[in-house]
């Protein structure tokens, strides 16, 4: 489910009106219900492997922070297990057909369970483990602390690192084998895997695997209430494209009682229509115009490379803070805070500084539990470069399974240890700016700007060929500006002034939530604008989020 | 590498931003700052309406690129009302293109100076292509029969009604990627939301293996003027009913039309309406094969019928943009083991190649060329050339 679908609009307003009649309890119920709803909508399916997570990091989780699971939730979890694989995987859902006009069901009786022995295997892996698990607890609670936390920590890290090693990169890892077996003259279509990428799977394996490491540093403890667990793993405003949420930060505010105050539900709602405005109206706009360029056969331009990278520049941009905002403006009005996830990333002047803007929860995750466990910047200037080249190649990687995602994440390693070695210490990155400030720094923002565009070049690029191509133009092309690019629609063409003066604006006054200072009026002529684009642009062809294909 | 911590930023914004107390209760809040914005999106709608007025007459000329823009939302009903004047002299040239009357159709015959008749049933794009064939042989005549975005029902009925009218040696029939969306409609009017055109033509269904046509109700821009005030029609009853585009959001017109911000919301309506058509009968694999089951069934008959009657066909297949060459492939295997002529051009201008276009989703003129040259290679293969009469 998209969060610019009508099915989404109608499972927001009815989860709020609910909620706001509900106790805690009912409340965390209610979320976990919509959350699961949220996802199965795109396949229901892979619901099963959101359990299957949930039981495991919270049994692992458990087992490392206090070195048991009451029976209870022992008893509980593996009833979960087996539900959610008889409902989720066994029973075939296709069978049921629901008409809602008129109000009608028709069940195949004979196509409700898989047909092949096939189609049974998860259901019989899980009643296996339930089986299993008593005779590993007995063994595992008897083995020393230390032994003991670091087997549940390896365990729970494996777990999640497969499931995501499978699910986003035996594809790509199986297609470069077969490519290399072609290109030797050999039968490669054994080697060719067609699996489903589960949508947000890099969100939330790194927000499990933040938990895990938590509770094993003993940052937080462990959770005890499953249900609570599960609302952390499952919770939807975050759960397709970030922020990558940190158990330190979301599972207290969903074990405590919530107050809706005024100021956070009007805050949501601006961000959801912010963020609508952003999606809809820009990225959805420019998408086109993009996807014109970057998917022509033909001959192209410099400007027309020139021209669909910056507006992918934006797109990109548009597209994912535009989801984030959406998702944190959802949770305000459950009155659950969610991290920033973009801070004016263009006003950059080094690389440094944008991965302080650009996906925070991110690479924040990346500092804390890859960059800074390899050693940081605390071992000496090899040893300084070599971690930030392998933590943005593994940002890369992050991104997908792809060469040209690797060449980004490589080309990001390169940039910050280049200005890292030319400049040897960052400007502060949140001075007090003025628009003479602003002007004065002007030159080094466009330059950095330009190599970030070369960034998302590398980034959209469809093949290394195509890399290659446009970087050649890029150069022996220089100046040619005939353009063959499509124009963007009406509502791009509009709202990205809007944007760039508001975050103009919000760099300026240094603000994040600079239209709290403006009048009523202006306030009013604000929001009237962004619905007036919003509606325009709702005319683009719609578009999934970029970022919840990761 | 520098990285902030997310409780860092937010907690500066929140010191650097935190707004004086408000003197207001919430629901006052929430009521002023709505009514503001509900003036500011009035004010809006009224000054969009103020700037970029649309002319109603039906002869101006084209409007400006942002007044037709703001109109793109009105109902169908309303902008064909205004296309339509009190007679078909006072109406808008689009009222009147396309309609299937084969007294209007001309020349019958060879004209004097010429060497070939070539009758041509498609849209814009065969008719440019036909423009390009006669600038590389002014010897050529042609009749045409075309429609804004013809659909294949448009002109294979056109075909069939101009059996036996005319004397052309080469029938060619034009088939463009983007209008089979149109074959489960009857009129131009329903699909074509934002530039709609009136013009009428049969749905075409395969009953055990032949064509059936669903005749419209509607044959004229003189019935089109009776019907189009009268919700009631027999007319839009059968669109209603058997018209895949129809929505009466988007056909009827109603006093929501003066709205500007209506006329945006209903835009992005038909946008979504007309994209979910074209989703179920083309996807990223290729075309439906109910549709185009129907559509090899034409191409087979208009075949057949011309080699009955002693014509030399040729089908022009255009893929464009946004369509690669799902068409040709969906006809090559029916063209193929009837050796029916063709020409595809996506072997000459790939859809997926951009500098193949201009804005408008046309060919650029040397494209038209290169595909017109490709037609004559097949007609110059095939067909005799008469003595030129003087």
């Amino acid at each position: 489910m998209s969060f610019n679908s009508i099915e989404f609009a109608v499972l927001l307003v009815a989860t709020y009106l609910l909620y706001r009649v509900l106790s805690l309890r009912g409340q965390n119920t209610l979320l976990l219900v919509a959350s699961y709803a949220f996802y199965a909508w795109w396949d229901i399916r892979f619901l099963y492997l959101i359990v299957f997570s949930t039981v495991i990091d919270f049994a692992c989780g458990a087992m490392i922070g206090s070195g048991w699971v009451s029976k209870p939730n022992r008893r509980l979890m593996s009833a979960v297990l087996l539900l959610a694989a008889i409902a989720f995987n066994t029973v075939q859902w296709q069978a049921v057909q629901l008409s809602l006009s008129p109000l009608a069901m028709a069940i195949n009786w004979a196509a409700l369970l898989p047909a092949t022995w096939a189609g049974w295997w998860v259901l019989g892996a899980t009643v296996l483990l339930v089986a299993i698990a008593p005779l590993f607890y007995s063994y595992s609670v008897a083995l020393e602390a230390s032994r003991r936390r670091t087997l549940f920590l390896v365990l729970s890290i494996v777990k999640n690192l497969l499931i995501l090693g499978v699910f986003k990169y035996a594809n790509f890892f199986a297609g470069s084998v077969a490519d290399g077996f072609r290109w030797l003259g050999l039968d490669a279509d054994r080697i060719t895997l067609n699996l489903i990428l589960p949508l947000g799977i890099s969100f939330y394996t790194f927000k499990a695997i933040s938990y895990i490491v938590d509770v094993y540093r003993g940052r937080m403890q462990a959770s005890h209430h499953f249900w609570d667990f599960a609302l952390f793993w499952a919770y939807f405003p975050p759960l397709l494209a970030g922020p990558i949420e940190r158990a330190t930060h979301l599972l207290p505010q969903l074990t405590h009682r919530r107050h809706l105050s005024f100021q956070q539900t009007s805050e949501g709602i601006f961000l959801i229509l912010f963020g609508l405005f952003k999606k809809v109206a820009i990225a959805d706009g420019v998408a086109s115009s993009v996807n014109a360029v970057y998917g022509t056969t033909g001959a192209i331009s410099w400007l027309d490379i020139v021209a669909a990278t910056v507006l992918y520049a934006l797109q990109i941009y548009a597209d994912f803070s535009g989801y984030s905002d959406i998702g944190r403006g959802v949770s305000k009005l459950f009155g659950i805070e969610l991290m920033l996830n973009f801070n004016l990333p263009y006003f950059s002047k080094t690389p440094s500084e944008f991965w302080g803007r650009w996906h925070i929860s991110l690479s924040s995750w990346l500092r804390d539990y890859l960059y800074i466990p390899l050693g940081g910047s605390r071992q000496g200037v090899f040893k300084t470069y070599r971690n930030l080249m392998l933590t943005m190649l593994l940002g890369g990687l992050w991104h997908g399974a792809a060469w040209n995602f690797i060449l980004w994440g490589g080309y990001q390693g390169a940039l910050l240890c280049g200005y890292r070695a030319v400049s040897k210490i960052d400007p502060p990155s949140n001075e007090a700016v003025s628009i003479r400030n602003l002007l004065g720094s002007a030159p080094a923002i466009a330059l950095f700007f330009g190599l970030t565009c070369y960034g998302w070049l590398l980034f959209r690029a469809t093949s290394l060929e195509q890399v290659i191509t446009f970087t050649r133009l890029l150069i022996v092309d220089f100046g040619n500006l005939s353009l063959s690019m499509p124009k963007p629609p009406l509502s791009a063409l509009l709202g990205i002034p809007v944007w760039v003066a508001y975050e103009c604006l919000e760099y300026l006054t240094h603000s994040l939530k600079l239209k709290l200072w403006f009048p009523t009026p202006l306030r009013a002529a604000l929001y009237a604008t962004l619905i007036l684009i919003l509606i325009m642009g709702e005319s683009n062809a719609p578009a999934q989020f970029i970022y919840s294909q990761f | 590498m520098r990285l902030h911590s997310s409780s860092t930023l937010s907690s500066k914004a929140k010191s650097s931003t935190t707004p004086s107390k408000p003197s207001r209760s919430p629901l006052q809040t929430v009521i002023i700052t709505g009514l503001w914005t509900l003036c500011f999106l009035g004010l809006f709608d009224v000054a969009i309406n103020r700037i970029f007025p649309y002319p109603t007459d039906p002869l101006a000329p084209r409007p400006s690129q942002l007044k037709t823009y703001f109109e793109y939302g009105r109902s169908i009903e309303g902008k064909l009302a205004r296309m339509i004047g009190t007679d078909d002299r006072s109406s808008a040239v689009l009222a009147k293109a396309g309609w299937l009357d084969p007294q209007t159709w001309s020349p019958a015959t060879l004209p004097p100076n010429k060497n070939l008749l070539i009758a041509v049933y498609g849209m814009s794009f065969s008719e440019q292509i036909a423009e390009a064939m006669e600038k590389l042989d002014p010897r050529l005549a042609f009749r045409r029969i075309n429609a804004p975005s013809a659909p294949p029902n448009h002109s294979y009925t056109a075909y069939k009604l101009d059996r036996g009218r005319h004397s052309a040696d080469v029938v060619m029939l034009g088939i463009l990627a983007s209008s089979i969306k149109a074959m489960p409609t009857l009129s131009a009017a329903t699909w074509q939301f934002e530039v709609p055109s009136m013009y009428t033509y049969p749905r075409y269904e395969l009953e055990n293996g032949t064509l059936q046509a669903i005749e419209p109700k509607v044959h004229s821009l003189a019935e089109f003027r009776n019907v189009l005030h009268d919700p009631q029609s027999e007319f839009v009853k059968q669109l209603e009913s058997r018209d895949r585009a129809y929505s009466s959001f988007l056909f009827q017109r109603n006093w929501l039309d003066q709205s500007a911000i209506v006329r945006l919301v209903r835009r992005a309506w038909a946008q979504r309406h007309i994209d979910n058509l074209d989703n179920s009968l083309h996807t990223a694999e290729g075309f439906a094969d109910t549709e185009m089951s129907i559509l090899q069934a034409m191409v087979s008959d208009f075949a057949a019928t011309a080699r009955q009657d002693g014509k030399f066909p040729i089908v022009l297949v255009f893929n464009d943009k946004g369509y690669e060459d799902h068409l040709i492939q969906a006809l090559l295997p029916r063209l193929g083991t009837e050796a029916i002529p063709y020409v595809s051009t996506h072997a000459i201008a790939p859809a997926s190649n951009l500098s193949n276009f201009v804005g408008d989703g046309h060919f650029i003129p040397p494209v038209n060329d290169r595909i017109a040259k490709a037609v004559l290679t097949v007609i110059n293969q095939s067909v005799p050339r008469k003595k030129i009469s003087k």
